[in-house]
């Protein structure tokens, strides 16, 4: 009788064990994910093998919350960029009015024509002229376009791009029937964007690969150009920001805008892919068969 | 090179004053600027103006145009034979548009190339003296009805509808 009250006993213990081990580990993966979060390591997941269901379903929430607030925070940068681009434009363009008109005007003066005066006066004139069409057309690109979301062949959307750039070296490698959730100009122009860049930062070839992951498509777009300095690093999606003597700095900003747009991402990688010197980071929602 | 005659500017910028001062130099007889509309009506009666230019954004922080709009309708209320033009802030089209339908005669947005602004000027005053005042028309209505009639009165105020006497008045101010 007394050996049952102790195999009741031990086995009541061993239970209780378990469970408290049990819940440790669940802190332990609760502590885990904060400290990713708070370390902007939003890409952060632990596997959800072996889980009951119930705990199952709960880190592939916290798994997914880290993407959610990634995507939050560049809504929310972009967002606040286009509200004070949008006060900025204006200013400068109430600005540059009479600087404009004022030089445009003394270049028609006799006593200006011929004389020392007139090539300074015409600098003047063409260099405001320049900051009009830098905003003009920083304007025209950041309208707000709705996106129009289908179902695309990744490889359709990347398959314009060689014979467009010709000179430069291709190398595509992208599941044949890998199917994504976008806006078939907006990636033209995304794609265009890079490779403008790449090919002005004097790269001879770029690579695009893709994988998938449970809900989205994850594309890389490297190239082999001069790599991105460290401190221009955090500010390539920064409107206006441009490290080229004739830039705009419109192209990466909007970029991203529009990756947004369609419910996606664009990012830096940390590290690039080999043998490449650059890689970009596009995310798109993946379309179940 | 015959010029035009008076253009009233209205505008708190002081640079965008001395820009149009230069750009219209040549083009207008007499400019007449101000940093503040509320003296608007008062130049209106002292001077013969020919157009008004009209800058839409008045209060510092408020882009939203409607004390311009506000203006502008003073202006065609009491002085509808003056046309103005409007000087709109850049990509404000919806606020160009609420100007035009409230009686604006054009608009230019800033920054202006100074030889469209000048032309757009220059079209909207020659638009205005082809049309002709309603006094004129009526002069010219009368003479032709009382040409139909082969002078006679009584049957010219019949077909235009006034009494023999209303028309005799008429006819004495032509």
């Amino acid at each position: 009788m007394m050996l049952v009250y102790i195999i009741i006993g031990v086995g009541c213990l061993a239970l209780v064990v378990a469970f408290i081990r049990h819940q440790q580990k669940l802190s332990l993966r609760a502590r885990l994910m904060q400290e990713a979060i708070r370390n902007r390591d939003f890409m952060f997941r632990l596997s959800t093998k072996g889980l009951p269901p119930g705990e199952r379903d709960m880190q592939e929430a916290l798994n997914q919350l880290g993407n959610t607030i990634r995507q939050q925070i560049n809504q929310n940068e972009v967002e606040a960029w286009e509200r004070l681009t949008r006060v900025l434009t204006h200013e400068i363009m109430n600005a540059t009015a009479p600087i404009a008109s004022i030089s445009q005007s003394l270049l028609q003066r006799n006593d200006v024509k011929g004389t020392a005066l007139e090539e300074g006066i015409h600098a003047i004139y063409t260099t405001s002229l320049h900051l009009n069409n830098f905003v003009d057309s920083y304007r025209k690109f950041s309208q707000l376009q709705k996106p129009v979301l289908k179902d695309y062949l990744l490889t359709d959307l990347t398959s314009p791009l060689p014979p467009l750039y010709p000179t430069v070296n291709w190398q595509i490698s992208i599941a044949p029937h890998l199917l994504v959730h976008a806006d078939s100009s907006m990636m033209q122009q995304i794609l265009i964007n890079l490779t403008k860049n790449a090919i002005e930062a004097g790269a001879s070839s770029m690579g695009i690969t893709a994988r998938e992951t449970d809900n989205a498509v994850i594309i890389s777009v490297s190239n082999n150009g001069q790599p991105i300095a460290a401190d221009a690093r955090c500010s390539i999606f920064v409107p206006f920001f441009t490290t080229k003597r004739t830039g705009n700095g419109i192209g990466l900003s909007l970029c991203r805008r529009m990756m947004i747009q369609q419910n996606g991402s664009l990012e830096l990688a940390e590290r690039p892919l080999s043998p490449f010197h650059t890689t970009f980071i596009l995310t798109l929602a993946k379309i179940e068969n | 090179m015959n010029k035009y005659g008076t253009i009233m500017i209205v505008d708190d910028n002081a640079a965008i004053l001395t820009a149009l001062r230069y750009c219209l130099d040549t083009t207008f007889e007499h400019i007449i600027t101000l940093s503040r509309p509320d003296d608007m009506l008062k130049t209106m009666a002292q001077h013969d103006v020919n157009i008004v230019l009209l800058d839409m954004n008045f209060t510092l922080g408020v882009n939203n145009g409607s004390e311009g709009i506000l203006w502008l309708r003073t202006l065609r209320k009491h002085h509808p034979e003056v046309p103005v033009v409007l000087l709109t802030a850049y990509a404000d089209v919806s606020l160009a548009v609420r100007g035009l339908k409230s009686g604006a005669a054009d608009f230019i947005v800033k920054p202006w190339d100074n030889d469209e602004l000048v032309r757009k000027l220059k079209d909207v005053v020659d638009m205005q003296s082809e049309i002709v005042t309603l006094d004129e028309v009526e002069a010219e209505h009368i003479r032709k009805a009382i040409d139909r009639c082969h002078g006679n009165l009584s049957k010219a105020a019949d077909m235009l509808g006034i009494t023999r006497q209303t028309l005799y008045n008429k006819m004495k101010k032509l």
